[in-house]
């Protein structure tokens, strides 16, 4: 579990907003490197590692996390220090005043999301949804517009500042868990894996600009070409107020495996035996449309890519403090392990 | 001043709500018990300290800062693990849903839940619900589990770090008014012209309580206050509606909600600034309220002035100052002691 | 490029119905054309070849404009008609509207509709029928119609026009075809067909190509009366896209096209479009991926009768492009 956090807590000290994910790159090729036999970036700034089975004609198995965090967008510079922003990805604006955040412009400096200070309030106002285009920015620099323009331009990207700590128990926080946990879970798998002979070539994905469509997921699995793939992410656990078919997805209950039109039933079914097998906590969760992950990017990619959805339960999610249970990580992480080694599905209906 | 600022981040990070201000008042002692001339700890938890000038003074002068910050209290813990809770002092709604607590005892660590906005209904974006449905989570699964680690009445506060930002600015969760408190101690640990008596005191935040009980204990003749106040200069506020504004140096209020202050002093703050071409600005809206208020009408009444760091998102896990007001207001309070009043 | 723009706005060009406004650009670009193709969709693809070929670079402009389409005919002799892409009724209503058959209308609104409930359901095209039996006579369920073409100078360099969106981006990818020396890379002036629908031409376009950088050209939102926050600002320069909501642009090429304005000292600013869609993302999904960007041509009124530009936004957007195009990344 220790080891899990190390890895999620390292992924998510480096920014990556949506669009701007190469800001991310040098840490990943530095520190995961070694876990591959060769790593590389596509032009839509996904990160991939490939490793490669001695096995003549093995098949290659996707595993997908993504990349890119929600952030915020600059959209005008104001004197005294202050910025416009819209949002990358979506978040509430309820829970922006006072935020801390990362502004990435020439240099990364640090702000504040101002709050409207209660004597200028109208009677009421609290209970009013508040609009992003009442909230500002306040880089607490002392200048005009136009000196402030020379280090943050319009469509300088700002990030949640970063900040991961262990809670109670088993529990972490960190703004960036979507969906760095899940990358955490992969990495982590593959280190348990590490030095065994494999029959399956592994494509590690750490794909872009999820939280704004398809672009980074799409496109790198039809570079790696995969026989058949994982998708890794987050989904929301259930706390009280939430919809009751919402309670099939507790925290600290185990990863979750999904049943969805949007991924394959064969594979599923076969990572779900495997998991009751090895007796690794996992719940289920039917999703009869849209996954709202990568899922559906990854399938129609190419021909069609079989893909298996797997899912680590996480609160609060898009806000500076997603919460996770770590033993849900784990339990991905050792069951991605576990396929690796036995391979029960192979990337093949029967008839 | 290398200290002073060592000191102000200590004192900000140290998690004190009112209630609970052992932990500031101990490290307070600890700075100020070999250069104070005397100095106890009344029953209710006001640190009173007395410091002999190199003359007396012609009225009883009092220094006064809060100890305490606004912070949240344990209500009620849930069967779902997860805790009911209110703040202490007055917390806007809107800067709690979402955040990072970090609880007194023990340094635990709670999340304010708050529905993703995939979850949330039409209507529910970007509403901030009220504090009574907010819910504290410390990763327990149940009232069991909870109740191992809380109890009701258990006090947490922003876990925000004291941090330098922007040019020149600080950033932190309780600088009002921790900044009043290193203050203090800075000026207890030099020399003084005059006899002069200070107080930290509790319980500002839930009604300015503490000191009520210092002024009875002191009976001054003049009560000086140093605070932190409301700076409204933010994106799209006008100047008018400001209060008063971050780097417009220390801020003397002529009236809040809880003074009218004494007319001779306000003037005599605003004539030393002057004189020591000291930043100053006056407070341009009736808003607020301080110890100033307690020391007015307590006993048989003092003649009080209070001086200010304008500060921005107040009672937020991000209070902001500038670090030259803080200079500002540190330069005009040692000014106004050098004087004979 | 004044000429270019009056000759590409002529054309009857609703998504669905390019052809004629292709077979206008094929004709103007063939002699610089090293290959040319029009797709199964009705794209044309002309490729002028660069100095490395290992590389190709795709700009992509889409030719079709938004309209209507026939739906049924009333007792009376009015037509039916359903909007293709994003139809803004104030906008259109009462207008003059002409047939791809050439046939002239105007464009109305239910009688009694009051301003604040119109909307595109309500409006019906008038062509002078006597009667059902008449209108049928001259039109058919599915033909199209658009607006009327209106060019218009107003004060200095600043024009109106309708369907700036897009002409004017094809105005600008066929001057930097005819004017640029020789390109970086393989460059591939595309100009797409159904953007306005869902940016469907483009995405078979890139197919084809699997450029490895791409660039769009469209009309982005600008200043306006009324409106204190504009996207750009009319005059300004070229505006580089950061987003819209298809595309978050790579970074490679924003910093690329900055550099080069930079350089060249092209007036330029930002794009960050709340809204809206182009073929951007199209080619940055492509296959693998291209690494994409877009040269927006700040415009007023977008999708009203009266787009209004700016010339020497157009000049700047078109300097930009080509020094992208000879220099490349």
């Amino acid at each position: 579990m220790n080891r899990i956090f190390e890895i999620a807590a390292g992924l998510t000290q480096v920014p990556g907003v949506s669009g701007e994910e190469e800001r991310s790159f040098p840490y990943l090729k530095e520190t995961f490197g070694h876990l591959f036999d060769e790593v590389g970036v596509t032009p839509v700034s996904s990160f991939y590692g490939i490793r490669h089975s001695k096995k003549p004609n093995a098949p290659t198995i996707l595993m997908d996390a993504h990349l890119d965090t929600i952030g915020f967008v600059v959209t005008e510079c104001c004197d005294g220090g202050f910025l416009k922003v819209l949002p990358v990805g979506g978040t509430s604006e309820k829970i922006l005043p006072a935020s801390e955040v990362w502004i990435h412009g020439k240099e990364t400096i640090q702000g504040i999301f101002a709050s409207k200070p209660p004597h200028l309030q109208e009677p009421g106002e609290a209970e009013k949804p508040m609009r992003m285009s009442d909230l500002s920015i306040d880089t607490g620099l002392n200048c005009k517009k136009e000196e402030l323009e020379k280090i943050i331009r319009i469509g300088t990207y700002v990030s949640f500042k970063s900040s991961c700590e262990r809670m109670n128990g088993q529990c972490a926080v960190s703004p960036y868990f979507d969906d760095r946990i899940c990358a955490a879970s992969i990495l982590r798998a593959l280190e348990l894996v590490e030095g065994e002979e494999l029959g399956a070539n592994i494509a590690f994905q750490f794909s872009s600009r999820e939280e704004t469509g398809i672009a980074g997921a799409r496109t790198t699995a039809y570079h790696l070409n995969p026989d058949f793939g994982f998708v890794l992410d987050v989904c929301h656990a259930y706390t009280e107020g939430c919809d009751e078919s919402r309670k099939c997805c507790y925290m600290g209950k185990g990863c979750v495996i999904s049943y969805a039109p949007q991924t394959t039933r064969t594979f599923t079914e076969a990572v779900h035996a495997l998991a009751v097998k090895e007796k690794i906590p996992i719940q289920l969760m039917g999703e009869s449309g849209h996954t709202g992950t990568n899922s559906n990017a990854i399938q129609t990619a190419r021909g069609g890519i079989p893909v298996c959805l797997i899912s680590v339960p996480l609160k609060n999610m898009h806000t500076a403090n997603e919460i996770v249970d770590l033993r849900d990580a784990r339990a991905a992480a050792d069951l991605l392990a576990a396929f690796l080694r036995k391979l029960p599905y192979l990337g093949k209906e029967e008839d | 001043m290398e200290t002073f600022w060592k000191i102000l981040k200590d004192y900000c990070d140290i998690p004190a709500p009112s209630g609970l201000e052992k932990a500031v008042r101990r490290r307070i002692i600890e700075d100020i018990r070999n250069f104070a001339t005397d100095y106890h700890t009344d029953a209710t938890g006001n640190l009173i300290v007395f410091k002999k000038g190199r003359k007396e003074r012609k009225n009883k002068l009092l220094v006064a800062a809060h100890m305490d910050e606004v912070g949240f209290m344990v209500t009620y813990v849930c069967d779902d693990g997860t805790l009911c809770f209110d703040t202490v002092g007055g917390i806007d709604r809107r800067v709690v849903s979402g955040r990072r607590l970090r609880f007194c005892k023990d340094g635990m660590i709670g999340i304010v839940g708050s529905k993703a906005i995939h979850m949330q209904k039409k209507g529910e974006r970007g509403v901030c619900e009220p504090i009574t449905d907010m819910r504290i989570d410390i990763g327990c699964d149940s009232k069991e589990a909870a109740e191992k680690l809380v109890q009701i009445g258990d006090c947490a506060v922003f876990a925000t770090d004291f941090e330098e930002f922007g040019d020149g600015m600080i950033k932190s969760k309780a600088l009002d008014d921790r900044f009043g408190c290193a203050l203090m101690v800075d000026m207890i640990r030099s020399d003084l012209e005059y006899d002069t008596y200070f107080s930290f005191n509790t319980c500002e935040e839930i009604g300015c309580d503490g000191a009520k009980e210092v002024s009875f204990q002191v009976q001054p003749d003049i009560a000086v206050v140093l605070e932190s106040t409301t700076a409204g200069d933010v994106c799209g506020v006008p100047d008018t509606m400001c209060a008063c504004k971050a780097r417009g140096g220390a801020v003397i209020s002529h009236m809040d909600n809880g003074t009218i202050y004494d007319k001779e002093l306000v003037r005599l703050a605003m004539d030393i600034a002057k004189e020591n071409d000291i930043p100053a600005q006056l407070k341009n809206i009736v808003a607020g309220g301080n110890d100033a208020r307690s020391f007015q009408t307590g006993a048989a009444g003092a003649r009080v002035l209070a001086i200010s760091a304008p500060t921005r998102y107040i009672h937020s896990a991000s209070s902001v100052v500038a670090k030259e007001d803080l200079i500002s207001v540190g330069r005009l309070v040692k000014k106004l002691l050098e004087r004979n009043i | 490029m004044l000429n270019l723009s009056k000759k590409f706005l002529q054309a009857f060009s609703v998504s669905g119905a390019e052809n004629g406004l292709a077979a206008i650009i094929k004709e103007e670009l063939k002699s610089v054309a090293d290959d040319c193709i029009v797709d199964p969709m009705g794209n044309l693809l002309i490729m002028r070849k660069g100095k490395n070929s290992a590389k190709k670079l795709m700009i992509a402009s889409h030719m079709d404009e938004i309209g209507f389409v026939v739906t049924g005919f009333t007792g009376e002799g009015f037509v039916k008609v359903a909007p293709i892409g994003g139809i803004d009724a104030i906008a259109s209503s009462f207008h003059k509207v002409r047939f791809q058959n050439g046939l002239s209308g105007v464009l109305v609104s239910e009688s009694e509709v009051k301003a604040a409930d119109l909307n595109v359901k309500k409006l019906v095209v008038d062509i002078g029928a006597k009667d059902k039996k008449d209108a049928e006579k001259k039109l058919k369920v599915g033909d199209l119609c658009a607006v009327a073409p209106m060019f218009q100078r107003l004060s200095g360099s600043r024009y109106a026009a309708k369907a700036f969106d897009d002409r004017i981006g094809c105005v600008v990818s066929a001057f930097a075809a005819l004017h640029a020396e020789k390109p970086a890379y393989d460059t591939w002036f595309v100009f797409t067909v159904q953007e306005e629908v869902g940016c469907r031409g483009s995405k078979t376009s890139a197919f084809r190509i699997m450029p490895d950088y791409g660039i769009a050209l469209d009309v982005t939102a600008a200043d306006e009366c009324g409106n204190g926050s504009p996207v750009t600002k009319l005059g300004k320069g070229a505006a580089i896209k950061i987003k819209d909501r298809s595309v978050l642009c790579s970074t490679a090429i924003v910093e690329r096209l900055s550099a080069l304005a930079e350089d060249a000292k092209i007036p330029y600013q930002y794009e960050v479009l709340p809204y809206g869609g182009t073929d951007t993302s199209s080619m940055q999904i492509a296959g693998a991926g291209c690494a994409a960007g877009c040269i927006s041509i700040p415009t007023r009124y977008i999708h009203s009768p009266v787009e209004t530009i700016d010339m020497k936004d157009l000049d700047a957007c078109a300097k930009l492009l080509i020094e992208f195009i000879e220099k490349g990344i």
